[in-house]
């Protein structure tokens, strides 16, 4: 039986060097799903003959010399993005039965490259409203204190990364949806730079900000799956014609000289964050200076600026996005949902309009730090993982979410582990960067991840 | 980024509430009002961070780009210059007497 806990890095090679069989790997996750997504829910549906069949056929790929990769590693999707053949709910009573006909062009992609899909995974309803306990299926539960958030939306990934349940995943990302679970996880989740991979086939919840991205156990493992999943797609019209480029290739290029800012504000005034993150905070640095970094204090406007824009912006487009359902079934939907999205339906245009041109003026802002700086550090949470029947349904409004600032930004980040509380639940640090300049952030955290030792602890499940 | 003036949280009374969610074409109950009304109150206080008094010339197209046009075409090598020299005459051809202008007046 093959080991659970596997990068996609060690599997591929393993696979490559066929030491390890892409059917022996897939039935082992399948063995663990089924003894453990009883208690995590991460998964919505385990879709095993498929898995099967896909595996086979990788093992004849390999067999006949035209592996990639990707060939043979096992993956598992958040449920909004379309899955031909394969009921995809967005985590809603009411897409309890859709069944799409074509891929999103994200698993296209990936599926042609050869990886296995296990299955569907949880998400917040329609990538916002939740962890609800009022939907069919329960949230997913944080393998590393299965009492705790996983965070959100994208929390069946970050959950069945963590347990070794799957290898890798798509998640999608508005206001923090895949970096969120990231940093509560312990991995690595990777918000692209907008236009840089296809959302085509992805239930939208905000299309002025949603950003499709990959999520897995560490920067590396999301390097590999960006080599894959970036290009251009014109049937997205967000998406972005630039020049072929590759997330591995400089991987382990030294960082010495990077000019990363500190956005100190951020967790130390404007969102405070707890004492034992900001002494992570501080280690987190230490690391970068070590590592050959220009350390420096960097200025950005307020968070809560960056937040009202996002929530407003959010709020009146999936309140739009929903319309139709909200006014004949709004009992259908999720309390958290409805918390979440309603209000959306009261803001008037010269609202969003007004939020539309702050965003401007934000991004203007944020690239002007860009020319001081090639990596700016955060961090994306303020603590570790609540206890997760205490989460609040109106995190975002009441409270400013950090990741969000990427999002208005229009700019790429990347969170990875930074370290653990005393009491072993993990805390993420986030980099962000100028549009375009993924490469540089996946290699900063796949050498940051290295230098602190973080990747070597797994939850005890 | 130049400082504007953010406008001030407005207060939405009950009656005032209703009426915006009849507007809006809803139909919801006691409690799911309830829920939108403690809602509405965090957006308004979001709202607040908005600047509102922005120079009209401030206000660039922020809703979509055109993409550029398309590329030119490749110029032909110095190696085929002499045929499409001998072909030349014919591009040179007296233009039609440009029905194009007419047919733009009548649009």
């Amino acid at each position: 039986m093959a080991a659970p806990f596997l990068t996609i890095a060690d599997a591929a090679r393993q696979i490559a060097a066929k030491k390890l069989s892409p059917v022996e790997l897939t039935k082992s996750l399948l063995v663990r799903t089924a003894t453990l997504n009883p208690q995590l829910d991460a998964f919505l549906l385990v879709t095993e003959d498929k898995a099967l069949a896909a595996a086979r056929a990788a093992e004849r790929a390999i067999k006949a010399g035209i592996a990639g990769r990707l060939t043979g590693i096992p993956l598992a999707y958040k449920d909004i993005y379309e899955t031909a053949g394969v009921r995809t709910t967005a985590h809603s009573r009411l897409l309890a039965d859709n069944v799409p006909t074509k891929d999103a062009e994200t698993i296209r992609r990936l599926s042609a490259a050869g990886a296995v899909m296990l299955g569907k995974l949880a998400t917040h309803e329609f990538a916002i409203g939740g962890p609800s306990f009022d939907l069919p299926w329960p949230p997913a539960k944080n393998p590393w204190d299965i009492k705790r958030f996983t965070g959100g939306s994208s929390s069946g990934s970050g959950a069945a990364i963590a347990a070794g349940l799957c290898l890798g995943s798509l998640g999608s990302d508005t206001g923090g949806s895949i970096r969120l679970p990231a940093a509560f996880c312990g991995i690595a989740g990777h918000k692209p730079t907008p236009g840089l991979v296809s959302r085509r086939g992805v239930i939208p919840l905000a299309p002025s900000l949603d950003t499709a991205g990959p999520m897995a156990w560490t920067a590396e493992d999301c390097a590999i799956l960006m080599d894959t999943l970036a290009g251009h797609d014109p049937e997205d019209p967000a998406s972005v014609p630039v020049p072929p480029m590759s997330f591995t290739k400089d991987l382990n290029t030294s960082v010495k000289g990077l000019r990363v800012g500190i956005l100190r504000h951020f967790v130390e005034h404007d969102v405070p964050a707890t004492p034992e993150t900001l002494k992570m905070f501080g280690q987190a640095i230490g690391a970068l200076k070590d590592l050959g970094c220009k350390v420096a204090d960097a200025t950005l406007p307020p968070v809560q600026d960056y937040n009202a824009v996002g929530r407003l912006i959010i709020s009146a487009e999936a309140f739009a996005m929903h319309e139709a359902a909200l006014k004949t079934r709004v009992g259908d939907f999720s309390r958290a949902f409805r918390v979440r999205v309603l209000s959306g339906a009261l803001l008037r245009a010269a609202d969003y309009i007004a939020a539309q041109r702050q965003r401007t003026a934000l991004i203007a802002a944020t690239n002007e730090a860009f020319k001081k700086f090639d990596v700016l550090l955060t961090l994306p949470t303020t603590g570790p993982a609540n206890i997760l029947s205490e989460q609040r349904h109106d995190d975002g409004f009441s409270r400013p979410l950090l990741t969000t600032v990427a999002n208005v930004a229009a700019v790429p980040s990347l969170v990875v582990c930074g370290g653990f509380t005393a009491t072993g639940l993990p805390l993420g640090v986030e980099f962000m960067g100028p549009a375009w300049s993924d490469p540089t952030l996946l290699r900063l955290g796949h050498q940051f991840e290295r230098a602190t030792g973080t990747r070597t602890k797994r939850p005890a499940l | 980024m130049a400082a504007r003036q953010a406008a001030s949280a407005p207060l939405t009374s009950p009656a005032e509430l209703d009426q915006m969610v009849r507007r809006a074409g809803l139909n919801l109950n006691a409690g799911q009002t309830a829920d939108l009304a403690l809602a509405w109150r965090q957006i308004t206080e979001l709202l607040s961070r908005i600047p509102r008094e922005w120079k009209l010339a401030d206000d660039q197209a922020f809703v979509f780009r055109l993409p550029p046009p398309p590329a030119p075409a490749a110029p032909a090598s110095s190696a085929k210059a002499p045929a499409r020299k001998a072909a030349a005459p014919k591009a040179k051809a007296p233009a039609p007497k440009s029905p194009a202008p007419k047919a733009r007046a009548k649009r």
